[in-house]
């Protein structure tokens, strides 16, 4: 539920990844470059859509969809 | 409340970004299509000049009724001293006036308020001016995504005693903690502590993210205590911008409506304490009667202010596009 949520949040927010097939394994960096003004926008849409405010650091930790998903899931459970 | 800007742009369209994709994704997240510049050949006090002489003469004020003059800028002309000295020197202004120069970035303005109310206060004096705002000249051009952001204007705003006791709610939050966030680390004492002084420079450096962080974690439950202690209901909301997705971030966090929040962004970038007096000046129809507004501000520090004050019709307010 939260993977496919996340899917189309990137998806709505990188409209340019809409011809890309995501899936969990998918690596981030292959989809978004992950620059300041990207990363602020994946900050910004997270904290959102999932009320997780998360660190560019941890952020940048995370190599796929789902180390994404799991650190958000993470954050969400210790709240 | 007058606002001084050069008259040069630069458009989004002409700058140089990487992809196409990455051109389309700025303009579209940060919002900003055009940003008025002097590249480099105006300093805030140039603008500021203008500003406050166009203030007078259409308050029809003289220079020796000015009591108190408060400058904010973080990029004065020089280190030492502050541009209010400055502004004294050009203007003529009275040796007996009042001068004050704060060290501020996005949050100035309303910070600069507090302290003309409160100096006007324990002062008892009746005119004041207050001149706020930056040039891009301070932010550091290897950085090319925060280089996109800033522009270049000044306002002038005046001041004057009435009968009229005018109630304000006021709150602000500090977090020095994070001061490193928007610094200039090249500049000042510390830097020559252990460095050579003719390295020193005072480019500003800003991390992105963590502002975003700074937002999300303090600034809106700052806000949010904000609106559960005021008793009346804000009519409009006139809020800093440093970008339009952190913008419209706030408001939807705030559950505010986007109608009571208007912006400037589009046409002017992030003009640091400039951008709440230079937002009402371009959206004066709001104020046609008394309205209720708030004032909110962020930025260096890390801090943050807001203000809830009923303002009626401006006297006077004009803009000036300066030639570089």
């Amino acid at each position: 539920m939260m993977l496919e949520k996340l899917i189309k949040l990137i998806h709505e927010e990188f409209p340019e990844t809409k011809g890309n097939y995501i899936e969990d394994n998918t690596l981030i960096q292959d989809i978004i470059p992950l620059t300041s003004l990207n990363i602020a926008i994946l900050l910004t849409s997270i904290e959102l859509e999932f009320d997780v405010v998360l660190k560019p650091v941890s952020l940048r930790t995370c190599n796929t969809i789902n180390d994404l998903c799991k650190l958000i899931s993470i954050i969400n459970n210790e709240d | 409340m007058v606002a001084a800007y050069p008259i040069d742009v630069v458009n989004t369209d002409e700058l140089s970004f990487n992809t196409i994709i990455e051109r389309e994704t700025f303009k579209r997240k940060i919002g900003i299509s055009q940003r008025h510049t002097s590249n480099g050949r105006l300093t805030a006090k140039d603008l500021g000049i203008v500003a406050f002489r166009k203030l007078l003469t259409g308050l029809d004020w003289g220079v020796s009724d000015i009591d108190l003059v408060v400058s904010v800028t973080q990029s004065s002309d020089f280190a030492v001293p502050g541009n209010s000295f400055l502004y004294q020197k050009e203007l003529k202004l009275r040796e007996s006036c009042h001068l004050v120069d704060l060290n501020s970035g996005c949050t100035g303005f309303v910070q600069g308020m507090i302290t003309l109310l409160s100096q006007g206060e324990f002062l008892n004096i009746k005119k004041a001016i207050l001149i706020v705002g930056d040039t891009d000249i301070l932010s550091d051009e290897t950085r090319t995504e925060s280089n996109k952001l800033i522009g270049d204007a000044v306002c002038a705003i005046a001041f004057e005693k009435t009968d009229v006791c005018n109630e304000y709610v006021y709150k602000n939050y500090n977090l020095g903690l994070e001061y490193s966030t928007i610094i200039a680390r090249s500049s000042g004492a510390r830097y020559c502590v252990n460095n050579n002084k003719n390295s020193l420079s005072p480019v500003i450096n800003m991390d992105g993210s963590r502002v975003f962080s700074f937002i999300a974690e303090n600034v809106i439950p700052f806000l949010k205590e904000f609106e559960s202690e005021k008793e009346d209901k804000t009519e409009y909301y006139f809020i800093h911008q440093p970008n339009l997705m952190f913008h419209q971030y706030i408001i939807k966090k705030m559950n505010w409506e986007t109608e009571r929040c208007p912006t400037i962004i589009s046409e002017f970038g992030n003009v640091s304490s400039a951008t709440i007096p230079l937002t009402i000046i371009r959206h004066t129809k709001y104020i046609k009667c008394e309205r209720i507004i708030s004032l909110i501000s962020f930025g260096v520090g890390l801090s943050c202010s807001a203000l809830q004050m009923s303002m009626s019709p401006l006297d006077f307010v004009d803009e000036i596009g300066c030639l570089c």
